[in-house]
This record gives C-alpha cells, sequence and structure tokens, in this order.
C-alpha cells in the first residue's frame, strides 16, 4: 500500500522523467547514428580510442535530475504541512516505512537508468566492439550513482525539520556531487567507485537522521 | 483497564518561553477528556508529545502503557489521529485515500466513511487540495471514524467547520464514542461546542493547569454560567 | 535508534571530510606562486647544460652552469634554421662538416607524463597500414582487441571481426612463443607522421614483440634482446631519422632505447614512468634527457650514437608548503580516488 501512495504522488513526474530521458536519449543516439552514416564509425573508434570522451556526454547530468525530481515528487509532499506526521503515525514500524519509501524511489531510478544503459549497450554495441561499450557503460555508471545521490541527498534534505542542518548537508551534497563530476577521463573512477558506493548507500541514514530530529520537534 | 493516557511532570520550554511545568493528567477509558486552553497555551505541544513528534524537556507519557516515542504499530492502529488544521493527503481523491487506509487498519468501517461521505457531495475524481476548507474537514473527520480506533485523538478538530455543523459533529462524535465505548482526548480554543461533549476538561492558561476536573462538577460550581463563561472567568481576558 | 546515531556520525563525518579537502585547496589557491623552470639543453659548442635565460629582453641567453652566458651559438642544432637564415650558421660542428637538413632531420622530441602511463585505457588499439597505396598514411581502417586468450582484428567501419587476419596473428604469435594475455601496447595510430611502426606489445613475459601491417597483412616480429629485462614501460618513437624504435624502461628502473635492427642499449638515466615526466631533445651530437617530478628535475646528457653519459645536472625546485589533507586527484595520473594530502604536496 505504501507503493499505491508514493506511486499516487509520483506518477506524473515520473512520465515526465521517462519522456525526457527518452527524448534526450533517443537524440543522443540520432546524432551518433548520423556520423556513422555519414563519416563512418571509424570516428567513433577513434574518439572512444584516442579522446577522453564516452560519446554520450549528453546524458551527464539526466540522471541527477531525475534523482532530484523523484525525490521532491515523493518527499515534499510528504513533508509539507507536516504531514509526514500522518506517515509516521500509520500502524507500521516507521523503520520500515522509511526504507520502503526509498526503495521505491531507488528502485524506480535503477529501472530508468538500467533502460537506458540497455538501449545505450544495444545500440553502441552495433557500431563498436564490446570492451569499447563497457568502457562507456563503466563511465556511466557513476552517472548514475550521481543520480542515487541525487535522490537520496534530495529526500534528506526534505526530511530534515531545520533550515541550518539542511543548509550543511546540501553542503555536503554539493561536495559529493563536485566530487562524482570532477573527472571527466573515461573509467577515471573505476577504483574508487566500490567506496562511492558504499557511502551512498550509507547517506540513507541522514533520512533516518532527519526523521528522528522531526520526532524529537527539533526546530530553527 | 488502567488509563489509556497517562502524562507525568511534564515539562517543556520554547527556548525561553515556559510553556507548562509538572504537568500530570490521565485518561481513563470510555472518557471524553478536552484540553482547553487560548491559543498557545500547550495545546498543540500536548498533542505533539503525546503522539510522538516532540520530546517533552522532562516528563514522560504512555499511551495503552507504552512510552509514547515509541508506540508499537499495533498499538498505532488502536490511536485515531486528527492533526491540527485536517492535515491529510490531499493529493489524493476520497477513494484513493479509503483504498490506502483500509489497508492498514483491520477493522476499518467502510460504510461509516461512505456515509459521511455522501453527505459531502464531491465529484468522485476529485482531490481532496480541490474541495473547500469544510469539506476537506469532513474528508479528515471519516477517516478518523472509519477507522474503528478504541482513542481517539483530535487537535482542534472544530477548525474550519461551520457551527452549525460543528454542533452536528459533537452530538455525533458524543454518541459515537459513547456508544461504542470509544476513548476521546481533544483540544479546542472554542469552547461553547464543547459543553455537552466532554466529560473531563483540563482548562489551561500560559505556563500552568488551572483546571482539571469532572465537566459537571465544574459547572456545578459556577451555577448558571456556561462553560465558555467559565472557561473566560477562569483565564481572565479573552 | 542506531539508524539515528549512523545518521549523526555520517554527517560529522562527512562534514570533516568536506573540511579536509576543501581548506589545503583553498589554501594552495591563495599561495600558489607559480614556478617554470628555465629551458635547459646540453650544448655542443660550450659542452655544458645551459639554460635559456628570459630577463634580458629580445636577446636569447643562454647561461651555463658557471653563470656565463652565452647567445644562439651555444645551441647551434635546435636554432639551426634561425641561425641559417642569419647566415651564422657554422658549417662545421664537433669536428666535422653539417648541413641544416642534417641538422633537422636529426633532431627529435619525445615525451612521457605519468598522466598518460597511469590511467585506464581500453585494450583496443587503432592498426594502420604502414604502406598506403597513396604516399601519405591513412587513418586506421581496423583495430587490434586485446583479450586473455589472444588479440583479435575488427574491421572499424563495421564493427566485423576479422577471423582469417585474427587466426594468422595469433598463430604467427603462438609461434614465436608469445605469453597471453599481452600486457602493453603502444604506438601512434595517427596519420600525421612519416611513417607507421605499428605496435610494439608485451606479452605476459613482459618481451616486446611489433604487430605491424604492411600490404594488407598483419606481421609479427619479436625482439629477444627484451627477453629478461623485464620491460615496464613502452614509448614508440617513429623519428625521421629511425635513430631509435621506442623507448624502455627495464625491471632496474632504468632507460632502455630499441635500435629498429633490434639492439637494445641500456642507458645511465634512471626512470620512473608511473612518477616521472620524461623529456628527450635530442640533436646530431647529443640527448638532452630531462627526468621531473614534483620536488625537482634531473638532466643527462647522452651521445646520440651510442646514448654514453657525458654530464648529469639536478635541479631542484623551491617548495612551497601546503596544508596536510585530502585530495582526490592527482597530476600523475587520471584516476579520482581518496589519497592523503601532506605537508609538502
Amino acid at each position: 500500500m505504501i507503493i499505491y501512495k508514493e506511486w499516487l504522488k509520483t506518477r506524473w513526474v515520473l512520465l515526465g522523467i521517462l519522456l525526457v530521458l527518452g527524448a534526450i536519449t533517443f537524440y543522443c543516439f540520432l546524432n551518433l547514428s548520423k556520423v556513422v552514416e555519414i563519416r563512418g564509425a571509424e570516428l567513433l573508434w577513434e574518439a572512444l580510442v584516442g579522446k577522453d570522451t564516452v560519446l554520450t556526454e549528453i546524458l551527464r547530468y539526466l540522471p541527477v535530475a531525475a534523482g532530484v525530481l523523484l525525490s521532491a515528487a515523493q518527499f515534499v509532499p510528504e513533508v509539507a504541512q507536516k504531514r509526514l506526521k500522518l506517515t509516521l503515525h500509520l500502524p507500521y514500524p516507521q523503520g520500515r516505512m522509511l526504507l520502503d519509501l526509498v526503495l521505491y524511489g531507488l528502485g524506480v531510478l535503477s529501472v530508468l537508468f538500467l533502460l537506458q544503459a540497455v538501449v545505450a549497450g544495444a545500440i553502441l554495441s552495433r557500431w563498436v566492439v564490446w570492451e569499447l561499450v563497457a568502457r562507456i557503460l563503466r563511465t556511466m555508471a557513476v552517472w548514475y550513482l550521481a543520480g542515487w545521490a541525487a535522490y537520496l541527498f534530495t529526500a534528506a534534505i526534505c526530511l530534515e525539520p531545520t533550515w541550518k542542518m539542511r543548509a550543511l548537508e546540501a553542503l555536503v551534497a554539493a561536495g559529493l556531487f563536485v566530487l562524482l563530476f570532477k573527472s571527466p577521463i573515461p573509467e577515471a573512477y573505476n577504483g574508487f567507485f566500490p567506496f562511492l558506493l558504499v557511502y551512498v548507500l550509507l547517506s540513507v541514514s541522514l533520512l533516518y537522521y532527519g526523521v528522528a530530529r522531526f520526532k524529537e520537534g527539533k526546530q530553527d | 483497564m488502567g488509563p489509556i493516557i497517562t502524562c507525568e511532570h511534564l515539562t517543556h520550554w520554547y527556548g525561553k518561553r515556559k510553556i507548562y511545568e509538572d504537568l500530570n493528567f490521565e485518561v481513563a477509558p470510555g472518557r471524553i477528556v478536552g484540553l482547553l486552553g487560548k491559543n498557545g497555551t500547550g495545546k498543540t505541544t500536548t498533542i505533539n508529545i503525546l503522539m510522538g513528534y516532540l520530546k517533552p524537556r522532562s516528563g514522560s507519557c504512555r499511551i495503552f502503557d507504552e512510552p509514547v516515542q515509541s508506540v508499537s504499530p499495533l498499538t498505532r492502529q488502536r490511536i485515531a489521529l486528527l492533526l491540527e488544521g485536517h492535515v491529510q493527503y490531499s493529493y489524493m481523491t476520497i477513494e484513493q485515500v479509503e483504498r490506502f487506509y483500509s489497508a492498514f487498519y483491520p477493522k476499518w468501517n467502510r460504510d461509516a466513511y461512505y456515509g459521511l461521505m455522501k453527505k459531502l457531495k464531491v465529484a468522485p475524481g476529485q482531490k481532496i487540495s480541490r474541495m473547500s476548507n469544510g469539506q476537506r474537514s469532513q474528508v479528515a473527520l471519516g477517516l478518523i471514524l472509519a477507522q474503528n480506533a478504541d482513542l481517539l485523538v483530535l487537535d482542534d478538530f472544530s477548525l474550519g467547520l461551520d457551527p452549525g455543523y460543528r454542533r452536528l459533529f459533537c452530538e455525533y462524535l458524543r454518541d459515537y464514542a459513547k456508544a461504542e465505548g470509544k476513548t476521546v482526548f481533544l483540544t479546542s480554543h472554542i469552547i461553547q461546542d464543547l459543553e455537552k461533549l466532554v466529560d473531563e476538561v483540563i482548562i489551561m492558561d500560559y505556563g500552568s493547569i488551572l483546571v482539571q476536573e469532572d465537566a459537571a462538577s465544574l459547572m456545578a460550581r459556577y451555577p448558571g454560567m456556561t462553560l465558555e463563561d467559565i472557561f473566560i472567568e477562569l483565564t481572565g481576558k479573552y | 535508534m542506531r539508524m539515528k546515531l549512523t545518521g549523526k556520525i555520517f554527517l560529522w563525518a562527512s562534514v570533516l571530510l568536506l573540511v579536509l579537502w576543501v581548506l589545503p585547496w583553498l589554501y594552495q589557491l591563495i599561495s600558489l606562486k607559480g614556478y617554470s623552470s628555465p629551458f635547459t639543453l646540453y650544448s655542443c659548442t660550450v659542452h655544458d647544460f645551459t639554460a635559456l635565460n628570459r630577463d634580458g629582453g629580445k636577446e636569447l641567453r643562454f647561461l651555463d652552469r658557471n653563470g656565463n652566458p652565452h647567445g644562439e651559438e651555444a645551441q647551434p642544432t635546435f636554432y639551426a634554421s634561425v641561425l641559417a637564415s642569419k647566415g651564422t650558421l657554422p658549417d662545421t660542428l664537433e669536428g666535422r662538416k653539417v648541413t641544416l637538413e642534417e641538422i633537422e632531420r636529426n633532431s627529435v622530441i619525445a615525451t612521457s607524463d605519468p598522466k598518460d602511463v597511469n590511467r585506464t585505457k581500453a585494450p583496443v588499439y587503432l592498426l594502420m597500414e604502414s604502406v598506403p597505396v597513396r604516399l601519405e598514411l591513412q587513418d586506421p581502417e581496423e583495430a587490434l582487441v586485446s583479450r586473455r586468450d589472444g588479440i583479435y582484428i575488427y574491421r572499424l567501419a563495421d564493427n566485423a571481426l576479422l577471423q582469417g587476419k585474427t587466426d594468422s596473428l595469433n598463430t604467427a604469435l603462438r609461434a614465436l612463443d608469445f605469453a597471453f594475455p599481452a600486457k602493453l601496447f603502444a604506438g601512434n595510430p595517427s596519420h600525421r607522421k612519416e611513417y607507421d611502426e605499428g605496435w610494439l606489445v608485451t606479452d605476459a613475459r613482459d618481451r616486446v614483440f611489433q604487430i605491424k601491417q604492411t600490404a594488407g597483412v598483419v606481421s609479427v616480429r619479436p625482439f629477444p634482446a627484451t627477453a629478461d629485462l623485464g620491460v615496464s614501460f613502452l614509448l614508440v618513437t617513429e623519428f625521421e631519422n629511425h635513430a631509435t624504435l621506442a623507448y624502455m624502461t627495464g625491471r632496474d628502473g632504468f632507460l632502455y632505447m630499441l635500435r629498429p635492427d633490434g639492439e637494445v642499449i641500456r642507458t645511465e638515466v634512471p626512470f620512473d614512468a608511473r612518477r616521472e615526466d620524461l623529456l628527450v631533445v635530442g640533436d646530431l651530437f647529443y640527448y638532452t634527457v630531462k627526468v621531473s617530478t614534483g620536488t625537482g628535475e634531473r638532466f643527462y646528457a647522452l651521445r646520440s650514437e651510442d646514448f654514453s653519459l657525458v654530464d648529469t645536472m639536478e635541479r631542484a625546485y623551491p617548495q612551497g608548503f601546503s596544508l596536510p589533507g585530502i585530495r582526490f586527484t592527482s597530476q600523475d595520473d587520471s584516476w579520482v580516488k581518496l589519497r592523503l594530502r601532506g605537508l609538502r604536496d
């Protein structure tokens, strides 16, 4: 039933995200296919091997935008008018409740990201060898992680009751995003990725921290 | 069964402003207790503490003999909560919100809800946010009643209702509570509605409790005065 | 609740990390003084290292290690065309007759940057045709893809595996005892050069082989002289004078020259490609090899004919002070990861 409520809140935003994501992804690969058609696939190979590009840079910030929008659609209504009190009062374990909300959001995002990655992989493997496709996907993985991070930090900032702490969390989020987008070099994050993943997953605890502070009645 | 609600030595401050100190009260099963006071005297504070949305400076409260900061989900099933301002999931329609809530409450009384909704005369797909203040209040009340809870906690339920409806609701609530043996704990700043509703009154003023007494015996001590008159008398200038 | 505590710790630990990251960076931003070391070459006329000193205005001044100033005549090979246009190019240097054409043909430059060595590269290497139909080199149409069990050849235009070519390549490699998987690949798949030497590849045992396509046929050539070196760095050099085929470093940490005929010459230049920058400026007579790090640079003058060591020089950079903390990127590699920042970073 929690999913039902989340779906009601987010269905239109999700449609919007799907459409925009789809349109820009389509545009990206349409451009690439034009390059292949007019100037040959050799150009793609040369760019991927010789230059610091993965050809899909136009998609770089989409996961972050999707994460922020979905999180806002889920959590802003929850926090407005302190409706969080209603959700917390439901006869359902509060910790599980919060986890369900997060799993819904991250789950939906993951489906979107996976869809995009599968489409990208399928199209790209028509033009270049699998090792290069893997290089592109490994590089895009960091953008998807940033999307998850955007979702979680937006949720944490929504749930936190005081503006002072929200500002602090926003600062930490800003630092994280600077880090995640610091290097445009393909596969630059390969070795560090597992640590970044753990860090982003641990940020779920910020949501619990915010809810706990809400329940104590913390105010500015 | 012991008292449904017990609060002991409740003390709370907002910054440097004392809300109250050493507040003690109990709500016995089957009783309708009204917490009355002017705005800012701590009524919503008390509800927030009771529902676990505020940690008091000191003191403790128990509901159904569980500490209020950690009431179990099963126990929460027995408590119906109406928040100040009739806050609810206003992005849902009447049907969606009923479908959502009924999944959480095994004793859900669908007829009670839709009975009240029939009187609202709203289009089926209309979101609650698009309704008038009065209509929205009725939806919130309908959800409370349908939950079939043992304890009803209502924070300023009369907000947004017109006087005619308020009186009607008070009668309905009293009949419902008494017939089903429900316990009710409510707050209000509109006194006149409560006279025929409450069994007990707790009258608060800034920083302290003025009266904590059985309603009938209080009225008997001030013969010829309405509850509202008594309230004004006790709290000074209105 | 445990989650609440976790959240609190997470938040403040993150703030701490943020401070440790940003403060040293801010400090460096404010206190950073630019420093560029003077351009230094070994002089075939002065027979010393001479550093270009710019604070004389328009006149070029080279200072030797004793501080004596010299003009352009200290670097006649480097400024050969300028001197020739002025009519002041000597016709004899180092006891032999020289011409402008000979000087220019024998001028070489090669560089290596740790940032290019320390990065994750795709195991895909574009294969050129080294003897094109038209005189100019063409853009590559095929690629080598290195996998655990062999090196595969793909046609770029349609991403098709060229099975025949792949089979002959791997058969040839196995016949030469090539141990898969290949480790290093070095090459320069650009048509902006005089000729193409294909790819130099090390196998799993660090032995060097050359893979080159000539008239559509991919051939393999071993370099037995590299067998016991433990080659860990390869830089292909395609100079006009064919002086060398590649530079390498061996297990012993020294720079080696690989000649086109397969001869391997060990130099006295210690060089760690993963940590140090390399700049080689060579002329008819001498090679000036500069190896630099963040703290300073070392110069080696080698004789061009046999790469024997003639002279060395060291220069330390003025050291700044930095706040200790953390950082995520480095001048010396292309990765993002957590690193500690010391006082002297």
